[in-house]
């Protein structure tokens, strides 16, 4: 079993001391990538839950550099000690309580005391209140609590907050701050240098008129700066003067005159607000001297703002709204998460993208499944890959055997803006069954109820099954009407395109042999037929796995034509509600049916007998059937089925159960039960999907993907019992970091460029032609001669010259 | 009920291109593109800012600069001597016993961008005691009689103060304050400012390149700082006039372009050059080094303006941009890695926040303490009012202003002026301290005598118009202030220019309708407006004669019977001209005492008069704020009333019914009712002018005039700002309520120009309306657009010239600050 499909950017990640690894939380486990090539190098596994946090101890001197220790605290109640190199876990603790966030502030500062010892160790945790009775719906859940990590055990009595949720606790650089942001306040305490477990703390609070949504803490001076729902960064300086500082005659300037910007009696000198983001702010991070303040949010853009004169620089163009920007040992490299599920790493001063690590894309919210639209993935029976539409009109594929990013391709232009108005949805997309060609339906939304445009596009896939690359573009290919369904025939070049209009076409792709090079544009698909019956809107179509039949869903019945020659073969059945899934098992001569709406049905056609076998009430959310053997798996919503169950009814995720059928038997094979199913994706994939690399003789296994609602997959093998037999190839050979080490020059400036030489040495051309005038502004314009010259060379071109043999 | 009648007029107020702040800090004078100066101050008393003069200057020199000059050791006036230097290259004093310009340097030949005057030596002293009281910053040394006794003895406590400044000044062995003018050609010139009308010559300092277009004194006096066009400051020794140093100016470390100006320079007292320039770069330098220490980039324009706060640790930057940008000198206390020892502090100048109000290029900032009188107003009640959305705009302005506080005002080419927090920039939202910029003075005729349909005079700066309200076919609407109001269509009658395009200082319309007059800065002139019997649509106007001696008026009136013409001469006697027999009838001096009438006139000009209906008083009333009455029929002066309560006379009139009451309203915004026969205040007046409710204390905005009911038998008035009108009854006693109704009408009145909440604050005013049914005294009513003029037209109808602000921007020369709106 694989799983996989994990997110990358559900907690900030951390950098190893030597700056060559990243450590990622990544559900369950940590995943270690390695920064110099962006592959996976390891994993910590053995929590329970969603990791929340991960800690890399620092080295305190240049030799510790190499190790490898870090702690990370989790969702499932415990916080574990681990030596990530080996990968090894070294200790576990107990806290019982979901951890949401944690912060070591005297992880940097490991001094000895004079007795010889180490002090002990000190976390802040940020928990989730488990006891919290149900009545009291305004009891605080969130509390900040104070973890002994020498002596495994919390420290009684010391809670430092009660929220009303959890969230995220900020430290500051040097670590004698934490902080955290609750609403329209910030509350910042103050971290005694020698921690023990009895310790007053003393506490501020700034207040602000938004919600804030980021704090950050200056490394060296008293700078706190916060981000807000509507964009502002507010700057607070002078912050804790008052409080934290030990003199007495601290507190005097009490002048509330002297304090621009600040509110009410917020202990800071001024607040200054920036605003340049037009929408919430998810980062704020101060550079490690304290010069420059980086800040992020929906736009997807990177600011830089130099602290001091409030000018700013930009890394535009990440493409999707940014979540974390973390810094690592090594200042010229940091890393950006980004919410399309993707870890970028920058070279720092001049914020170039090195490298980028990608998890498969995550469900946008503004991927509404329109009705009677498909849901998102698609998965591709033979290469063993899933095709994932995005929020920025991409289709991303995915590895489901590597667990990671194969290539991406664009479908139709975009602004690079992330949080601006979907106007063009990517609805459908399909492959054909040797993965060689991808066909694409998308919208344009209309604006004000007018512009609304489908186009049908069909994408060549190049030679190395890396790229697609358009081939033919049918705008309105049903006129207004949206397309319900694409298939392909299995054999030949042909596809069959529904439409909710009423008709349906078959396209076949034609091969002009390039006789001249006019015709080369011919190469492309065109519409070889056109159907429809009693003008019904056509919901599903599907070809038999020979070709030879194709089943278009004219709303509650099947229709059967024959696609060589259009002829309507026959009709099927009748259901209760329009079709949405149509498909036939396998090799056998059965379609099954899938109906949703308030009668859902699935249903078992018979093509031979040209009856319903049988039905059940089944709410299909996706319908898989095996390429091979009569065999197919329903992934059905429980929604109905359980509704006698009064607690379960209300899970949010959408509780589902994947059956798998045989044919002949309307008794299910087997039985799994799996969580977010809304919008998931079943298919039947190849365990080897190379054929042509492994010449096997015998006949390629198969095993069911399934694809969640927040598109985490796991394949399996769906035969269950015999586990054993069929082993799918774990191929998940961690890539090892065998880079070259960088020093000097080349570490800061990276490798110089070979000069060519011979470029700078050629000189202006010199015009000795007849027609100078022609060719002297040729060329780009940095490398004409000046004005002067050019314009006496010019205005002598235009003279005629006497030849030279008049003498 | 009232029915509304509005109307719209041409109105084109002019930019403001030069503001200075007095002497002691308690006036700002504004310096319009059109010529004029205004003197704006917070009135003992109050704390809206009130227009206490316009002096209409030459049209056709534009002011570059104004700076108040200590006076010299004459020293009568706390304020300082006002002067303006001029583009063409002159500098001109402002008289303010003659309320007009004076030109006491002709022209050096080359444009003088920036005048600044040396700074005295005794401001410490200067600002110890200006919170005391100057009544009505009054330039007239001789204001002991209206003057309690606590006044006099501050002012005696004054008087030593500056004695001893005196001497210190003489200690410092120079005599005269000297003036630095950054000239067009490269040189910085210093002129001594004597006790003689002209200026005298003092040094040049040597010429360089480029244009200098910004000069600063050093705090001491002993350096002069220089900023010129081609990106350098310098730093010259006055008394050897030679260059100490130069800044390159750079962006960032660009070197300085060949273009780079230097617009504005100040030099701060702890010894840090502040310089902005058109890169939009505000820069601090070290003054003794000439190195940087801070540069910031926030304004999208030229930074035209810098000014800093009393204390010096804030700065202040205002660009073309519209912004007004507050910096602030922050001594951040670095801490070492361990917390323990704090290293010396660093002082930082750190950008804080920006507010922009204006709609234009903001030109000039000015750091004022206007408020020279602890504002009695009742301790602050406790009223929790409920969370708005809106927060009306005026009332924050209320919370911070008071003694003490220093104010920072704004103006640029959008013609208004702005009144911010020094202290608390950030907190409150500006205070528009005149929504309706350059007014044009205007009078009704109700009934006149040809017809009976209402003229309307309107004093443009070059001409008069004079239109014929029409009514008849117009729809009245209630007592809307929405645009729904009835609009009464206006006819141009007739439209007579100046004489050689001189500007009109003062004009009037005789109550018949038939004549009217104006005056200039040469000699006033009167018309008779006549409806030709031939043809019924056309009018005439014919020029009659007035008497050759008299001078030129800074206030004219019509007697009621339109029999005789009286004219507030600049010399500041009062003339009677028969208009019949264009002669000169009487001579009135006003006195304060009914002393022998020989003496030279010595009280300020008379800037405002009415007459009352039976024709038997006059009153004249100074521009700081005392009254004369004079009787009409025995030609003598009955009464002198000196200022109410300290404060000024923002309008007045005679009561229709009662001719012997003169109702006025101050600067303070109070309502007096003066029995001008009994020499008392009127029965009214005592019960209730100081017990006035809170939310008539706090109108909006300055009051701008009087309409009367033109009835016999009702006693009520309309008193009006150019944001809300109020009407007063004095027949029903007023009553102290709540408040809620002021919060209500503030709200109203604190829209904003660009305003999509349109729809929603129309539901409001509707709401006020029904409200208003009640009947109730001191009833508000407020306005949409900015209003001009409002009076009777009869017994229950009025007539409201406004126009929206939009339109009014429209008309502007400049074009609006550009805002890229996110998203567009």
């Amino acid at each position: 079993m694989i799983t996989g499909g994990r997110s990358f950017v559900s907690s900030p990640p951390a950098f190893s001391n030597d700056a060559k690894r990243l450590l990622v939380c990544t559900g369950n486990t940590v995943s270690v990538f390695s920064t110099s090539t962006g592959l996976q190098t390891g994993e910590l596994e053995g929590h329970g839950a969603q990791v929340t946090s991960v800690i890399v101890v620092p080295a305190s001197t240049p030799a510790s550099k190499v190790l490898c220790y870090c702690w990370t605290a989790s969702l499932d109640g415990t916080i574990k000690y681990w030596d990530f190199a080996a990968p090894e876990l070294m200790r576990t603790i107990h806290i019982r309580f979901p951890i949401h966030s944690m912060v070591i502030p005297s992880i940097s500062s490991e001094r000895v005391e004079s007795n010889g010892k180490y002090p002990d160790l000190f976390a802040y945790v940020y928990i989730e209140g488990g006891k919290q009775k149900e009545e009291q719906p305004h009891s605080s859940v969130g509390q900040i609590w104070k973890c002994n990590l020498t002596k495994s055990r919390l420290v009684g009595g010391v809670t430092l907050a009660k929220t009303e949720r959890p969230g995220s606790i900020t430290i500051s650089p040097s670590g004698k701050y934490i902080g955290i942001y609750e609403k329209r306040k910030l509350l910042i305490w103050e971290i005694p240098g020698k921690d023990s477990e009895h310790h007053g703390y003393k506490k501020i609070r700034l207040h602000h008129t938004k919600p804030f949504t980021v704090m950050a803490f200056h490394p060296t001076e008293k700078v706190v700066a916060a981000g807000d729902v509507t964009g502002r960064i507010l700057i607070w300086r002078g912050v804790g003067r008052r409080t934290f500082s030990n003199e007495i005659n601290g507190g005097v300037n009490m002048d509330a005159e002297d304090r621009p910007g600040v509110r009410d009696n917020d202990d800071a000198d001024s607040c200054s607000t920036w605003h340049w983001h037009s929408a919430q702010v998810n980062v704020l991070f101060f550079s490690s001297d304290g010069s420059y303040l980086y800040s992020g949010g929906r736009e997807g853009v990177l600011v830089v703002w130099q602290l001091d004169s409030g000018k700013k620089k930009f890394l535009p163009r990440i493409g999707a709204p940014l979540l974390y920007f973390v810094c690592s040992p090594d200042p010229s490299l940091s890393s950006i998460s980004s919410a399309d599920n993707r870890i970028q790493l920058l070279r720092m001063p001049s914020m170039e993208i090195l490298k980028s690590i990608s998890g498969i894309k995550l469900p946008s919210s503004h991927m509404e499944i329109y009705e009677g639209f498909g849901s998102g993935v698609v998965l591709n029976h033979t290469t063993g890959l899933i095709a994932v539409p995005t929020e920025n009109y991409r289709v991303q594929f995915y590895s489901l055997f590597d667990d990671r990013e194969i290539s991406e391709v664009q479908i139709c232009e975009r602004n690079h803006q992330p949080g601006d108005e979907i106007t063009v949805k990517v609805n459908l997309v399909a492959f054909s069954s040797d993965g060689s060609t991808m066909s694409t339906v998308e919208t344009r939304l209309p604006e004000e109820g007018i512009g609304s445009l489908f186009s049908l596009k069909f994408w060549a896939c190049g030679l190395q099954s890396k790229h697609f690359s358009l081939s033919t573009v049918i705008y309105e290919p049903h006129r207004e009407s949206g397309i319900s369904c694409i298939a392909f025939r299995p054999t030949g070049h042909m596809a069959v395109s529904s439409s909710y209009g009423g008709d349906f076409k078959v396209w076949i792709h034609r091969h002009e042999i390039p006789t001249k090079d006019l015709t080369l544009q011919n190469n492309g698909w065109t519409c070889h037929a056109v159907g429809s019956y009693k003008k019904k809107p056509m919901t599903a179509a599907a070809f038999s796995s020979d070709g030879s039949v194709l089943a278009v869903a004219a709303e509650k019945v099947i229709t059967l034509w024959d696609p060589d020659r259009n002829i309507l073969l026959t009709v099927v059945g009748d259901s209760l509600e329009p079709i949405t899934t149509l498909s036939f098992v396998g090799k056998t001569e059965y379609i099954v049916s899938a109906s949703r709406g308030s009668n859902p049905q699935l249903t078992m056609w018979s093509m031979s007998k040209l009856c319903k076998i049988w039905s059940y009430r089944l709410d299909a959310e996706a319908v898989a059937c095996s390429m091979d053997n009569s065999t197919f798996a329903v992934l059905a919503l429980s929604r109905l089925s359980k509704s006698m169950e009064p607690a379960e009814t209300t899970l949010q995720d959408a509780e589902g159960v994947i059956l798998l059928f045989n044919v002949e038997n309307p008794v299910p094979l087997s039985t799994w039960i799996v969580s977010k199913a809304q919008g998931g994706g079943l298919s039947f994939v190849r365990s080897n999907p190379r054929l042509e690399d492994e010449v096997e003789p015998k006949t390629p296994d198969e095993v069911l993907a399934y694809v969640n609602g927040a598109h985490e997959y796991v394949l399996f093998n769906p035969y269950g019992g015999q586990a054993g037999k069929v082993s799918i190839p774990h191929r998940r050979n961690f890539s090892v970091s065998d880079e070259t080490e960088r020093f000097g020059y080349t570490s800061i400036y990276g490798e110089l460029p070979e000069f060519n030489l011979k470029i700078d040495q050629t000189p202006f051309p010199s015009m000795p032609s007849e027609e100078t005038w022609k060719s002297i502004f040729s060329g780009p314009s940095h490398s004409l001669p000046p004005l002067p010259k050019l314009c006496s060379d010019f205005l002598e071109s235009l003279l005629e010259r006497r030849s030279a043999a008049v003498e | 009920m009232l029915k509304v009648y509005r109307s719209s007029v041409e109105w084109n107020p002019s930019a403001v291109v030069a503001l200075a702040t007095s002497v002691d800090g308690s006036q700002v004078a504004a310096a319009r593109a059109n010529g004029t100066v205004e003197i704006w101050l917070v009135s003992p008393g109050s704390v809206g800012w009130h227009c206490q003069l316009i002096i209409h200057g030459d049209p056709n020199s534009r002011v570059s600069s104004l700076v108040w000059c200590r006076s010299g050791p004459r020293g009568e006036s706390p304020l300082g001597r006002l002067f303006s230097s001029s583009i063409d290259g002159s500098v001109s004093e402002w008289d303010f016993s003659n309320l007009r310009q004076k030109t006491v340097l002709d022209s050096i030949g080359v444009s003088i961008w920036q005048i600044a005057a040396e700074p005295c030596k005794d401001v410490q002293l200067n600002a110890k005691h200006e919170t005391k009281s100057y009544e009505n910053g009054h330039a007239s040394p001789s204001s002991s009689s209206g003057v309690d006794e606590v006044e006099n003895s501050d002012s005696d406590d004054d008087n030593t103060n500056s004695k001893y400044a005196v001497e210190l000044y003489e200690d410092n062995d120079t005599e005269t304050t000297q003036l630095a003018m950054a000239c067009d050609d490269g040189c910085v010139r210093i002129f001594c400012i004597s006790d003689g009308e002209k200026l005298t010559y003092k040094r040049t300092l040597p010429r360089v390149s480029g244009r200098t277009l910004s000069v600063t004194w050093s705090a001491d006096g002993t350096r002069i700082y220089s900023g010129s066009s081609d990106g350098f400051i310098r730093c010259w020794d006055v008394k050897l006039a030679y260059e100490i140093y130069r800044i390159t100016v750079g962006v960032g470390g660009l070197g300085s372009g060949s273009d780079l100006c230097i617009w504005s320079l100040i030099a701060l007292r702890c010894g840090t050059i502040v310089s902005g320039d058109s890169s939009g770069t505000v820069q601090f330098w070290d003054s003794q080094f000439g190195t940087l220490l801070e540069a910031h980039s926030y304004h999208k324009g030229d930074v035209n303006a810098l000014a800093a706060s009393p204390s010096h640790n804030r700065v202040f930057s205002g660009g073309s941009d519209g912004q007004v940008i507050l910096y602030k000198l922050s001594n951040d206390a670095v801490a070492s890695a361990d917390g323990n020892i704090i290293r010396e502090a660093i002082k930082k100048w750190i950008y804080v926040g920006y507010v922009r109000v204006h709609t234009h290029d903001v030109r000039v900032l000015t750091v004022a303490l206007p408020i020279g009188h602890e504002v009695d107003m009742p301790p602050e009640e406790k009223v929790k009012r409920p969370r708005r959305r809106v927060k009306p705009l005026d009332f924050s302005y209320h919370k911070w202003v008071h003694l003490g506080v220093p104010v920072l005002m704004s103006a640029g080419d959008d013609t208004k002026l702005f009144a911010y927090s020094v202290k608390e920039f950030t907190k409150f939202s500006p205070y528009d301290i005149c929504p309706a910029p350059q007014r044009m003075p205007m009078q009704l005729v109700q009934k006149t005598v040809s017809n009976q349909t209402p003229l309307l005079l309107v004093q443009a700066s070059h001409w008069l118009d004079i239109y014929c309200v029409r009514l008849k076919h117009s729809t009245a609407s209630d007592i809307t202030p929405g645009p729904s109001g009835g609009a009464a269509p206006t006819d141009l009658v007739a439209r007579v220019k100046s004489k050689a395009g001189r500007r009109i200082i003062c004009s009037t319309i005789s109550s018949s309708g038939t004549l009217f007059a104006y005056s200039d800065h040469v000699r006033p002139s009167l018309f008779e407006l006549k409806r030709s019997k031939s043809d019924r649509g056309s009018w005439t106007v014919n020029k009659r004669q007035l008497p050759r001696e008299l001078p030129f008026a800074h206030c004219m009136a019509f007697s009621s019977d339109s029999t005789r013409l009286l004219l507030a001469g600049h010399d500041r006697k009062i003339y009677v001209v028969d208009v019949g027999s264009a002669a000169l009838v009487h001579i009135y001096t006003p006195r304060r005492k009914d002393e022998a009438e020989e003496l030279p006139p010595s009280e300020p000009p008379i800037t405002k008069m009415f007459t009352s209906t039976d024709g038997k008083w006059l009153a004249s009333i100074n521009y700081c704020g005392d009254v004369y009455i004079f009787n009409l029929e025995t030609s003598r002066q009955h009464w002198f009333i000196s200022r109410l309560d300290g404060a000024f006379v923002a309008a007045g009139g005679f009561a229709p019914q009662n001719s012997n009451i003169l109702v006025v309203s101050t600067s303070s915004n109070q309502v007096y009712a003066l029995d001008v026969e009994a020499k008392q205040l009127d029965d009214w007046s005592r019960r209730h002018t100081f017990s006035l409710p809170r939310r008539y204390q706090e109108f909006p905005g300055e009051v701008i005039g009087l309409s009367f009911q033109p009835s016999s038998s009702l006693s009520s008035v309309i008193v009006y700002s150019p944001r809300v009108m109020c009407l007063i009854d004095f027949g029903t006693p007023c009553e102290r309520d709540d408040d809620s109704y002021l919060a209500a009408g503030q709200e109203l009145a604190s829209r904003k120009l660009p305003s999509n909440g349109v729809l929603k604050r129309k539901l409001k005013v509707y709401e006020l309306e029904t409200k208003h049914g009640g009947k109730k005294n001191f009833e508000f009513c407020a306005f949409r657009d900015p209003v001009l003029f409002v009076e009777h037209l009869s017994e229950n109808s009025l007539l409201v010239i406004d126009k929206p602000w939009t339109q009014v921007v429209e008309s502007f020369d400049a074009q609006p600050v550009h805002r890229h709106i996110f998203g567009t």
